[in-house]
C-alpha cells in the first residue's frame, strides 16, 4: 500500500459534512414524518394511520395508485423488454445508437412537461382527438386522458424506455454461445429460452417490473400537471391534505405519506435484490 | 434515474448481434416495433411543440397557422426571467453544493476508507426511495420549527435538490473514479510528496473533471423546471419556472407549451453532451463508430 496512513479522526472530519448533511436532510426529516403520522411522540396515536386504511376516499385513493402503478409497470415491463430484445436483435445495427438514445433520453422524462404535452394530442382538443374525429372515431367516447387509463397511456411514456434500459444490459449478457451450446446439446429453441434465456433474463425483467412500480406510485407532478385534483390517487391526497385548501390534515398527510413511502422503499429495495441475482449474469 | 450515465456502458456492451442465420421474420416485427416506439416518444413533443407555436388550433388536426407571438410574449413576460432566474440559481447552487459535499467522499471511499462504501451508497441511493411528494413533506415536517427554520426559504429548496441529486453525483463520480484506476494515481503521487489535498486537487480533480460534468448536468436537468419540492417548499414565496409553468395553464396555455419546450431542450441539450460528448472514450475502444 502507499506510505500514506490516514488517521481515524482525518478520515471522520473528511467525511462530516456528508454524514451530518444526509442525517439532516434524509434519516431526521424521514423520522420526523414518521412520528408525524402517529401525532407526535407524546400524544401519539395510530388513528391516522388507522384511518388511511378505513377511510372510503383514502382507500380509494390506495386501490387507484395500486390500479395504475401495477398496470402501467406490467405494461410498460412487457413493451420494454420486447422493444429491448429488438434493439439488441435487429440486423439495422445503425437504427441501434440512436434508439439506445432516445430511449435513455426519455427514461428520464415525466414532472409537468410530460403532462401537458400529452393533453395537446389526447385532451378533447388533442391533435390524435381530432385527427381520429375525421375518421369518425369519437375517442372521448371511451378514452379520457383524465383518468387511470389515461394516466397509465402517460406513464408508459417514461415507462417503457426504462424498462428497455434496464433490459440492453441483460439481452447484452445472453451470448450467441448459449444458443449454440444448447443447440449442440440438442435443445431446441423452445429448450433453449425454457432452460436458459428465461431463467437468465427474469431477475432482470422482475427487478426492472418493481422498479417500474415504485416511479410510477411516487409520481406526482405529472398527475399534478395532467389532472389536478380530479383523479383520487395517493399522491395527489396526500397534496390535498398538506396544501388544506379544502381541509388542512397534515398529520393525516404524513401518515398518508408514511403508508406510500413503505411501498415505495419495499419495492425499491425488491428491487436492489433482485438487481444482485441478475449481476450474476450481467457483471459475468 | 441516473440511466443517462448508464447509457454509454450499455452502448460499450452492446455486441452486434451478428445473427448466423439471419431470419427475415423477425426483422420485420423489429422494425415494426420501432416505429411504433418512436412515434409514441415523438408525437407529444411534436403536439406541444405546434401548440407553442400555434395561432388557432381546436378543432383541426394541425393548427390553423403559425407564429412567434408566444414565443416573444412568454420570453417578455415579467415574470419569465425571475422564474428561469431563480431555477437556475437554485440548480447552480445544487450542483456546487453537491459537487463540494460528494467529491472528497468518493475520492475517500476509493482510495483510503473502502470500508465506507456500503454506508456512502446507501444514504446516497436512498432518495431512489423516498418519492419527490414524501420528500418535500418530510422537510416540510422537520423544518418549520425550532430549532431551524427554513421552510418556506429557497436555502431548504437547495438542500431538498442536493438531496435528490445524491444518486447521480455518486453514479458519476464512482464511474468516473473507476475508469482512471484512482488508487494507483494516488499513490504515485504519494511517492513523488505531493499532499493530499495536492494530490486531490491537483491528480484526482483534472482526471475526474468529466465525471463532475456529467453529473452536474444530470443534477441540472432534474432541477431546473423541478415542480414538487419547489411548490411544496417555497410556493409563490419564491416562484420558480416550473411553479410559474404550472400556475399559467388555465389562462395562457400558449405560454405553459412555450416552458415545456424550453424545458425539453434544456434536456435534450445535455443529453447530447453526455451521450456524444461523454461517451466518446467509451464507443472508441470498442471500434463502434
Amino acid at each position: 500500500m502507499s506510505g500514506r496512513t490516514w488517521s481515524r479522526i482525518g478520515l471522520l472530519l473528511a467525511f462530516a459534512p456528508f454524514l451530518i448533511f444526509c442525517l439532516m436532510f434524509e434519516l431526521i426529516p424521514t423520522f420526523a414524518l414518521l412520528v408525524g403520522s402517529i401525532g407526535g411522540v407524546e400524544r401519539h396515536s395510530f388513528e391516522w394511520i388507522g384511518k388511511v386504511f378505513t377511510n372510503a376516499t383514502f382507500q380509494r385513493s390506495i386501490l387507484n395508485s395500486l390500479l395504475l402503478a401495477v398496470t402501467s409497470s406490467f405494461l410498460g415491463a412487457v413493451i420494454g423488454t420486447a422493444i429491448g430484445y429488438a434493439i439488441t436483435r435487429t440486423r439495422h445495427n445503425r437504427l441501434r445508437g440512436p434508439l439506445i438514445g432516445l430511449a435513455s433520453l426519455s427514461a428520464n422524462a415525466g414532472g409537468i412537461s410530460l403532462g401537458f404535452a400529452f393533453i395537446t394530442i389526447l385532451g378533447s382538443a388533442g391533435m390524435i382527438t381530432i385527427l381520429l374525429r375525421q375518421f369518425g372515431i369519437d375517442l372521448m367516447s371511451f378514452f379520457s386522458i383524465y383518468s387511470v387509463i389515461g394516466l397509465i397511456v402517460v406513464y408508459l411514456y417514461f415507462q417503457v424506455p426504462l424498462m428497455i434500459v434496464l433490459m440492453l444490459p441483460a439481452f447484452a449478457a445472453l451470448k450467441d454461445d448459449w444458443v449454440e451450446a444448447s443447440a449442440s446439446l440438442g435443445g431446441s429453441r423452445t429448450d433453449f429460452w425454457r432452460r436458459v434465456g428465461i431463467p437468465v433474463l427474469m431477475p432482470s425483467i422482475v427487478a426492472g417490473t418493481v422498479l417500474l412500480f415504485a416511479s410510477s406510485m411516487g409520481a406526482y407532478a405529472t398527475a399534478q400537471a395532467l389532472i389536478g385534483s380530479r383523479i383520487n390517487l395517493m399522491t395527489i391526497q396526500i397534496s390535498i391534505l398538506r396544501r388544506g385548501e379544502i381541509l388542512y390534515q397534515p398529520a393525516q398527510a404524513d401518515a398518508m405519506a408514511t403508508v406510500l413511502l413503505a411501498i415505495v422503499a419495499l419495492s425499491v429495495l425488491a428491487y436492489h435484490i433482485m438487481q444482485r441475482q441478475a449481476q450474476r449474469w450481467t457483471h459475468a | 434515474m441516473s440511466l443517462m450515465s448508464d447509457a454509454p456502458a450499455v452502448l460499450a456492451t452492446q455486441q452486434p448481434a451478428e445473427t448466423r442465420q439471419a431470419r427475415r421474420g423477425p426483422e420485420i416485427g423489429y422494425l415494426i416495433l420501432f416505429v411504433i416506439f418512436t412515434g409514441y416518444m415523438l408525437i407529444p413533443l411534436i403536439g406541444v411543440g405546434l401548440f407553442s407555436v400555434a395561432t388557432t388550433w381546436f378543432d383541426t388536426v394541425l393548427p390553423v397557422g403559425y407564429t412567434v407571438d408566444h414565443i416573444v410574449e412568454t420570453l417578455n413576460d415579467p415574470l419569465f426571467v425571475p422564474t428561469v432566474g431563480r431555477s437556475i440559481i437554485a440548480s447552480l447552487a445544487t450542483i456546487a453544493v453537491s459537487v463540494v459535499l460528494m467529491t472528497p467522499v468518493m475520492f475517500l471511499i476509493h482510495v483510503a476508507a473502502p470500508r465506507a462504501r456500503p454506508l456512502v451508497e446507501f444514504l446516497s441511493l436512498l432518495p431512489f426511495a423516498l418519492p419527490t411528494i414524501v420528500l418535500a413533506l418530510s422537510l416540510i415536517r422537520t423544518y418549520s420549527a425550532p430549532p431551524i427554520v427554513l421552510s418556506g426559504t429557497p436555502t431548504l429548496l437547495i438542500l431538498a435538490y442536493v438531496v435528490t441529486g445524491l444518486p447521480f453525483m455518486y453514479r458519476a463520480l464512482d464511474n468516473s473514479l473507476r475508469a482512471i484506476d484512482t488508487t494507483t494515481l494516488n499513490e504515485a503521487s504519494a511517492t513523488l510528496g505531493a499532499s493530499r489535498w495536492t494530490t486531490l486537487r491537483r491528480v484526482i480533480l483534472p482526471n475526474i473533471r468529466t465525471g463532475i460534468a456529467a453529473g452536474a448536468l444530470l443534477v441540472f436537468s432534474v432541477t431546473f423546471g423541478e415542480f414538487t419540492l419547489s411548490s411544496f417548499i417555497v410556493g409563490d414565496a419564491w416562484k420558480t419556472s416550473g411553479v410559474w409553468t404550472v400556475a399559467i395553464w388555465d389562462d395562457q396555455p400558449h405560454k405553459t407549451t412555450v416552458m415545456v419546450m424550453i424545458g425539453f431542450l434544456i434536456s435534450w441539450i445535455i443529453s447530447l453532451v453526455i451521450l456524444v460528448g461523454f461517451s466518446k472514450r467509451a464507443t472508441v475502444e470498442t471500434g463502434q463508430r
